[in-house]
C-alpha cells in the first residue's frame, strides 16, 4: 500500500487534540471515583457525529478515481 | 499519559473493595457493576471519537488518494459506524438498567469494531496513539469484572 499524501503538521495537531481528550476522561473516572465529580457517562457518553467522515469519504473516493 | 491508564486499572481493580485499596473513598462511593458498565461506555465512546477525528483527518488530508486507500477508508468508516451504533444499541439498556448483560455484549461489539477501524488506520501509516489502544484496552478489562 501506498504512503498517504498527508500534510503532517495539521495531522500532528489533529492528533495531539484528540488524544487529549483520552486523559480528561480518565480523569473524569478518577474524579468521580473518589466522590469528587459527576459520573463520566453523565458528560462524557457523546458518541461521534460521523456526518464529516462521510462527506470527507465521498470527497476521497471521487479524487481517487474510485467513484465518478 | 500511560500511567494515567495504569492508574485507572488499579483503580478499578480496587473499585468492588471494601476501602478500596488504601484510599479513604467509602465502600459506597465506589462504582456498582451497573456503574461500571457505564463507565466502560463512556471511555468506548471518547476512544472512538478520537478515532472517528484522525480517521476524517487523514481523509481531508489525502490530496491525490490511490484507490486503494479509498477502499480502505471506506471500510474503516463502515467499521466506526458499526462500532457507534453498537453503542448507540447499549445506551437505552445503560439508561433503564433492565439489561445489563445485553449493553455488556453491545459495549464489547463496538470495541471489537473500534480495534479495527485502529489497526486499518495503523496500516496506512497513521500513529494512533497509545492511549487509544489502551483505552480499548480498559473496556475490556472493565467489562470483564463487571458482573
Amino acid at each position: 500500500m501506498s504512503a498517504p499524501n498527508l500534510d503532517l503538521a495539521a495531522l500532528i495537531a489533529a492528533l495531539a487534540s484528540a488524544s487529549a481528550k483520552i486523559p480528561d476522561a480518565l480523569d473524569q473516572v478518577h474524579s468521580w471515583m473518589n466522590g469528587g465529580g459527576p459520573k463520566p457517562n453523565d458528560v462524557l457518553a457523546e458518541l461521534p457525529d460521523l456526518s464529516r467522515n462521510d462527506l470527507e469519504l465521498a470527497a476521497m473516493r471521487k479524487r481517487s478515481g474510485l467513484d465518478p | 499519559m500511560t500511567y494515567r491508564f495504569i492508574l485507572a486499572l488499579a483503580l478499578l481493580a480496587c473499585a468492588p473493595a471494601t476501602t478500596g485499596c488504601g484510599s479513604t473513598t467509602p465502600a459506597a462511593q465506589a462504582p456498582d457493576a451497573r456503574q461500571t458498565v457505564e463507565m466502560a461506555y463512556s471511555i468506548a465512546a471518547v476512544a472512538l471519537n478520537v478515532l472517528a477525528e484522525v480517521h476524517v483527518d487523514w481523509m481531508a488530508a489525502s490530496v491525490q488518494p490511490s484507490k486503494e486507500e479509498a477502499e480502505v477508508a471506506t471500510k474503516i468508516n463502515e467499521l466506526l459506524h458499526a462500532a457507534r451504533d453498537a453503542l448507540a444499541e447499549a445506551k437505552p439498556w445503560l439508561e433503564t438498567g433492565k439489561d445489563e448483560a445485553k449493553a455488556k455484549l453491545a459495549i464489547r461489539e463496538s470495541v471489537d469494531n473500534a480495534r479495527e477501524a485502529l489497526a486499518l488506520l495503523k496500516n496506512v501509516g497513521l500513529k494512533v496513539t497509545e492511549e487509544v489502544s489502551a483505552a480499548l484496552d480498559l473496556v475490556r478489562t472493565v467489562l470483564g469484572g463487571a458482573t
